[in-house]
């Protein structure tokens, strides 16, 4: 049901040449030169036909370069003979590695690289702006969440290259701040994909948001109402414009939208980057920024019955861990922010029980009664992590204020932040910040 | 794969005479017995069987009669059978050096070897030649005399790529080259800086040689006795959002600490598979790190020079000696000196590792030698692997993906223990933990464990580990409660060293540091329930 686990991974078929160049030596070079491409399809066709036992039973063939890697040094000499010898195999296989092997980067220049994309100026320190932001955003590398509290424990918000998880109740607040998030990029400037696996995205309001928020803002700049009202109008179109929803149900659509993810999002940037080397004037496209997954729970839930069979738990495990990777990958590569929404479980008290003292305190929602669904395996995934709950105090005053009532963002699991709690109220203009009574 | 020479150099003794290869100490992994035979005096012979062949070279010769390289050296060249009776070093004349460029045209010396070997076993000469020259290669690679230039050539263990005409020298530079040398206890213990200032009494002249990188908590690091050791391997295994990537970060900011100030002045090297290193929130917390430990540096400086001026002491330019600080130490210099790969998947991560070596060998002849390894995680991407699930039946085929998974493990850990001895630095792992059903006595249904990911195999290979938990207490409201929020314990489980203990630190702002005394003294008086 879901994809298999070679389907990602290189081929050794796309080895280039120079692994093969030289390998052999002696008289056998010499007199009857082996050139390196003869070599290279002996060596494919011995590996494809190879009985690998220790793959597993599923697979029958050696194909990609991490099957290779796996092969024990005394079965591979056994696949190749006569190819190679043993010292040709071993030199073989750490040609394999250098090929293979990522180039490394100073912390210094990834830094320097995530102010560059987002087009500010690399030479200034990072501290000089991570205090809070303005409301329209700005700060390289983040994405400001509306509530600036928040914001400045996050050092100027959502941060791009990793994964963003936001867990809460049904109805905490997590589509709409995902939503509000996907505004905030287009005010930052940057494009949203929204992969809505709820049906719950809501265009509407989505506008609504976009309208109301950037009246906000242009206050500052104009006074005059149809100059407001336009450039909010106009606003909230580059925004829609700027937004793909992906709608999907199960688990193998969702993995197959993450897979053609790439494609699209290249495609964006590139007629990004073109429509601003046209003409200087404000572009309509805009490079994609922001990747929001809402939610990751209801499809796994949905195809995955933990307790109906003893595996079920390590297929959910490795779906998981096949999205994230995905997920991880493109959030560091194209530099942009990935948004993960979570459902709870309510297996708060029997899962503290069987696990002992080993209590996550970043995972307790309304003080342990519950806990984010999708088990051990997905809280490795997330690097921040926000819970979203109803502030069910007797003490704070639960007015109707606009429609809503007071909740409070938590942030649990973070790299720059301690535990904070943010009260927040759902308004118009989507989620703004109370101060604690 | 290393090439490790398990034994000296082959002893030229002349009282060696009828050498039984079963008694042969040096031949590796000898499956069956060879026959007894007598060979002549100065000569090893190794059963073929137990060489690294390829399949179809060691059917030919064993099909026709060759059991071991003596066969072999006594059919090709009975010169030499004959001429060792005189005791002298056999190989006179047959110097055959592989570095010529040569392979079949410079070899007219051994042309009538080959010839009669080719005669034997019914095949070309230039098959002959091939499989003379690959026995060579892996007798080379063992340390032993090659077959065709028997005794006395070439006794240095090298590694087999040397061998070929044209090096290429970059595969060379992979292979660890080494040579083991008994010692004695005595004379390491001697031979060990700490240990040496210790027992002159001269605990606080820290020169170059600190063994230890600090983590700015001084309760982790006695835990370990000084801070996390280099040319070991550790790991460090937690719930997600305890803290572990911190603690990692840390020990990357405090390798560059001065030598003065009981650092090790190195780089760091970062496997980054989860990304925490990569994305923004990383840089930032890397950013804050640094500079909060340069400033921890400039005013312990500027406290010294004040106390060392208040003090009114004569030499008072030796003390600004010690006390300088240093100029180079800049968060910028200390962020360029942290070296992140990013790893996307399982064969990224294994190839990245494996090619370590040559970069470690760049860092160290630029003058800025890598002190840590940090891999960040060791489990994400095996976690990947092995929870693949497989088409099959439902019962247990799992087996045969882990069991190459346990073995791959195996090979990586024992690379990373290589890695760490060789080129002087701490190895530093992180791993998950994950549940396990635990099968219980009383009732079917198993109680759920949270057990450290990655196996037995793996825990065995490890030199510590540490666990990492949020510290159980309940949310008080007094003021220290702010400090307390953010407490976590640290529990040495398994060390060499130490017994085992708990510690407890923070985490703050400024990164990783110890937890206040008052914190601890309330703390104390709850009695709070630890493991």
């Amino acid at each position: 049901m879901v994809t298999n686990d070679g389907s990602n991974d290189r081929l050794i078929s796309n080895l280039p040449l120079r692994v093969f160049v030289k390998l052999i030596s002696g008289p056998r070079s010499i007199v009857n030169p082996i050139d390196a491409a003869s070599l290279r399809e002996k060596i494919l066709s011995k590996l494809a036909g190879a009985h690998a036992d220790f793959l597993g039973p599923s697979r029958s063939s050696v194909s990609t370069i991490r099957d290779v890697l796996r092969i024990p040094p005394p079965s591979l000499l056994r696949i190749l003979d006569p190819c190679l010898t043993h010292a040709e195999c071993e030199r073989l296989i750490s040609r394999i590695h250098r090929e293979c092997a990522v180039k490394p980067h100073s912390a210094l220049e990834l830094v320097r690289r995530t102010r560059a994309a987002f087009g500010g100026d690399d030479r200034r320190t990072p501290d000089a702006d991570a205090i809070s932001s303005p409301p329209g955003g700005g700060v390289a590398g983040k994405i400001p969440t509306g509530l600036p509290t928040l914001d400045s424990c996050l050092r100027g918000g959502i941060p791009v290259g990793s994964i963003v998880e936001l867990v809460g109740r049904a109805g905490a607040g997590k589509t709409h701040m995902a939503q509000q998030l996907a505004v905030s990029a287009a005010m930052a400037g940057g494009g949203a994909i929204y992969v809505d696996a709820e049906k719950k995205m809501s265009l509407h309001r989505l506008r609504e948001i976009a309208l109301e928020r950037s009246t906000m803002t242009s206050l500052d700049t104009t006074n005059r109402e149809e100059d407001r009202l336009r450039h909010s109008d106009d606003f909230a179109q580059r925004l829609l414009e700027n937004v793909t929803i992906h709608s999907l149900l199960t688990s193998r659509e969702l993995l197959d939208a993450l897979d053609k993810l790439e494609g699209e999002i290249m495609l964006r940037n590139s007629e990004a980057r073109e429509q601003v080397g046209m003409n200087n004037v404000s572009s309509r496209r805009l490079p994609v920024r922001l990747i929001v997954v809402d939610s990751i729970a209801a499809p796994l839930r949905r195809d995955f019955e933990i307790g109906s069979s003893p595996h079920a738990a390590a297929r959910r495990a490795f779906a998981i861990f096949q999205i994230a990777k995905i997920l991880k990958r493109l959030a560091h590569d194209h530099q942009l922010a990935v948004v993960v929404v979570n459902q709870v479980g309510s297996g708060g008290h029997n899962y503290r029980e069987n696990v002992g003292y080993l209590r996550n305190r970043t995972l307790d929602i309304n003080d342990g009664e519950f806990t984010a669904s999708l088990g051990t395996a997905w809280q490795y995934c997330a690097t921040t992590r926000i819970i979203l709950e109803h502030k069910d105090d007797p003490h704070i005053l639960q007015g109707e204020r606009d429609g809503g009532s007071i909740r409070v963002a938590i942030l649990t699991k973070s790299l720059v932040s301690k535990r904070t709690k943010i009260p927040f109220e759902l308004t118009r203009q989507g989620l703004r910040e109370v101060s604690p009574a | 794969m290393s090439h490790i020479s398990s034994k000296p150099h082959p002893e030229q003794d002349s009282d060696l005479v009828d050498l039984n290869p079963d008694e042969l100490p040096s031949s590796p992994v000898s499956s069956q017995p060879a026959p007894k035979q007598l060979y002549p005096k100065n000569s090893f012979s190794i059963p073929l069987v137990s060489l690294a062949l390829r399949p179809s070279t060691l059917t030919a010769l064993l099909r026709s009669g060759f059991s071991s390289t003596g066969d072999i050296m006594s059919s090709c060249w009975p010169e030499i059978a004959s001429a060792n009776e005189d005791g002298n070093d056999g190989g006179v004349g047959f110097a055959h050096d592989e570095n010529d460029g040569g392979g079949i045209a410079n070899t007219r010396i051994n042309n009538e070897g080959y010839e009669r070997l080719a005669k034997d076993l019914g095949c070309s000469l230039l098959q002959a030649a091939d499989y003379a020259l690959e026995i060579d290669d892996v007798l080379v690679s063992f340390g032993l005399p090659k077959v065709s230039a028997p005794a006395g050539q070439n006794g240095i263990a090298e590694s087999g790529s040397t061998d070929e005409p044209q090096t290429d020298s970059d595969d060379s530079v992979t292979a660890l080259n080494r040579s083991i040398i008994p010692a004695t206890a005595a004379t390491i213990l001697r031979s060990t800086p700490n240990v040496r200032n210790l027992l002159s009494g001269n605990i606080h002249n820290q020169t170059a040689n600190t063994r230890h990188i600090v983590s700015f908590s001084q309760s982790i690091d006695s835990l370990l006795g000084g801070g996390f050791a280099l040319s070991e391997l550790t790991e460090i295994v937690g719930l997600p959002g305890v803290g572990k990537t911190q603690l990692a970060m840390q020990l990357c900011v405090d390798s560059r600490l001065p030598a003065n100030y009981g650092g090790v002045e190195g780089c760091s090297v970062v496997i980054d598979a989860e990304g925490s290193w990569s994305g923004a929130a990383g840089g930032d917390r890397l950013w804050s790190m640094a500079i909060a430990m340069v400033d921890h540096v400039k005013t312990s400086a500027e406290r010294k020079i004040r106390l060392k001026k208040e003090s009114m002491h004569a030499n008072i330019n030796d003390g600004g000696r010690h006390v300088q600080f240093p100029s180079w130490l800049t968060p910028e210099s200390v962020l360029e000196g942290i070296h992140i790969f990013r790893v996307h998947d399982e064969t990224s991560q294994t190839c990245t590792i494996y090619n370590l070596p040559k970069f470690l060998f760049d860092l160290e002849r630029k003058g800025t030698p890598a002190k840590i390894l940090v891999i960040d995680s060791m489990a994400f991407h095996y976690r990947v692997a092995s929870s693949t699930p497989s088409s099959g039946t439902v019962n247990g085929k799992i087996k045969s993906n882990s069991l190459s998974t346990t073995h791959n493990l195996t090979r990586m850990a024992a690379f990373l223990t290589e890695l760490a001895s060789e080129f002087d630095l701490a190895v530093v792992a992180m791993n998950h933990l994950t549940t396990r059903i635990e099968k219980d006595d009383t009732n079917n249904q198993g109680r759920l464990k949270l057990v450290p990911a990655l196996g037995e195999s793996w825990a065995h290979s490890i030199t510590s580990r540490l666990m990492i938990d949020h510290h159980c207490h309940f949310e008080a409201t007094s003021s220290i409660a702010p400090c307390i929020g953010e407490m976590r314990t640290c529990t040495l489980v398994k060390s060499p060293h130490k017994p085992t203990g708990t510690a407890l630190f923070t985490i703050t702002d400024k990164g990783i540091r110890g937890v206040p005394s008052h914190a601890l003294q309330s703390q104390a008086a709850k009695r709070p329930k630890l493991s």
